[in-house]
């Protein structure tokens, strides 16, 4: 999967903002005053983009090296 | 005076923090590694996952049900706005998720409250423990520290808010440096609630010394051939943007590149976390000489003419400080003192020909912008901004 490309680029940042709109917004849920939903945005979001990778290439993986 | 209550996350980084403290601050730790390593040199710290009242524990879990029940029944409206290939899988997996999750985090906003806890410090903001930390401290109007452990580099590469990184709930920032702080800033931290300070793992480096030939010896390399060493990686679902081709591929490449390069020993520095098994057979299946590491950096470091690997890896920055020439697959292609190479064989093999044929670059540039003065004194700058935090 070529990530570098303009237009698969473009659409999948949408995709990335779209997803992780999601994640923060779908629900939301205070125990003693602090919400318990959006820390759950971080495993959720793995889950939507790579549902995304699997749908927009057939499985094939996007990385983005960190540490 | 009774002492402050410091909530703490993190691995080694912290231990200078607490054998700075002991005597102002009570620790007590999200997760049992980090307690266990303090107790190991004699810092009492409590897991505050241990022996937990039964009470907490049965109001956690009604508390859970609660939420639970409110979701389940907003299901169908939820899952309508997900695109249509998603929404199946998030239904059924829904429940199990939050049965599996809110429990913990519910939970830690209980305990969180039952030890009084006076400040946070974190090593990062966005993972789910960590995150319902910062967020306990922000809704308890308490401080919450966040000293990165990363200098982000890679996150770049998607706007700002549409990285899960860019959720800030820390109240304050031990940023590594002026790239670090720039990056917070345009994502909404308050300027005045970041220092620069930079990292507590780079201090060692900066004080080590070269040892080159000494670390040769304990991993039986060749003192007269060049050592090219590569750091691995993992996979960062959270960012659908990356470098193209992946971090696998990388690596196979790297190796085909490696082997027209008959003169040179390959060292690959690997972590248990990174498919380390996976990266040893193949490095095996090349065929080329090579050495396949899961621990010893600082041995590694020392040993290595030559450092590169996938991405924007810490491992780089480290590298810089003992003045090891730079190859990056893709990353920091906007600093001249690493050599950026795509992910393909000729490529790789054209960068680490080019590094070697000029002269180590000066690092000091580099460095400063992402970790700022390579003095080692950052150990001395966060404990000292901790100090100011939660006087």
């Amino acid at each position: 999967m070529d990530t570098q490309n303009d237009e698969t680029r473009r659409y999948l940042e949408e995709r990335q903002a779209r997803n992780l709109e999601f994640c923060e917004t779908w629900a939301s849920g205070e125990i003693a005053g602090v919400d318990v939903i959006k820390p759950l945005s971080y495993f959720l979001v793995q889950a939507l983009n790579t549902l995304t990778i699997e749908e927009t290439f057939g499985g094939q993986k996007a990385t983005a090296a960190v540490g | 005076m009774a002492k402050k209550r410091l909530l703490l996350s993190g691995s080694d980084e912290i231990i200078p923090i607490a054998k700075a403290l002991k005597d102002d601050y009570d620790f007590f730790a999200l997760m049992q590694p980090t307690a266990k390593m303090l107790k190991d040199i004699d810092i009492p710290c409590t897991p505050i996952g241990e022996n937990v009242p039964v009470v907490l524990h049965s109001r956690s879990l009604t508390e859970t049900a609660r939420i639970m029940s409110s979701v389940i029944t907003d299901l169908p409206q939820i899952v309508e706005r997900l695109p249509v290939g998603a929404r199946d899988k998030f239904q059924e997996l829904i429940p199990g998720f939050l049965y599996q999750h809110l429990g913990n985090l519910a939970l830690v906003v209980l305990l969180l409250d039952h030890y009084k806890i006076d400040g946070v410090v974190l090593h990062n903001d966005v993972e789910p423990l960590m995150r319902i930390a910062a967020a306990w401290a922000r809704a308890r109007g308490k401080k919450c520290l966040h000293q990165p452990h990363a200098i982000y580099h890679e996150y770049e590469k998607t706007a700002p808010g549409t990285d899960i990184h860019d959720m800030i709930t820390a109240s304050h920032l031990a940023a590594a440096g002026p790239y670090q702080r720039v990056w917070y800033e345009k994502r909404g931290f308050p300027p005045e609630n970041i220092r620069e300070t930079g990292m507590l793992k780079y201090d060692k480096f900066v004080t080590m010394g070269q040892w080159k030939d000494h670390a040769r010896k304990l991993l039986k390399l060749d003192p007269y051939r060049h050592v090219v060493m590569y750091f691995t990686s993992w996979r960062q679902d959270t960012n659908l943007l990356g470098c193209n081709n992946g971090i696998e591929e990388a690596f196979v490449q790297f190796l085909s590149a490696m082997k027209t390069m008959p003169n040179v020993d390959v060292l690959v520095k690997s972590r248990q976390s990174d498919n380390l098994k996976w990266h040893i057979d193949t490095a095996k299946n090349s065929g080329i000489r090579c050495l396949v590491v899961a621990q010893h950096l600082e041995v590694c470091l020392q040993a290595a003419d030559l450092v590169t690997g996938y991405g924007p890896t810490n491992g780089f920055i480290t590298s810089a400080i003992l003045g090891k020439r730079t190859v990056s697959i893709n990353g920091f292609p906007d600093d001249p003192e690493v050599i950026t190479v795509a992910s393909d064989t000729n490529s790789m093999r054209e960068g680490i020909i080019k590094s070697f044929s000029e002269p180590v670059p000066q690092y000091l540039p580099f460095l400063l912008k992402y970790i700022g003065p390579p003095d080692g004194q950052a150990t001395k700058r966060v404990i000292e901004y901790v100090k100011e935090l939660f006087a």
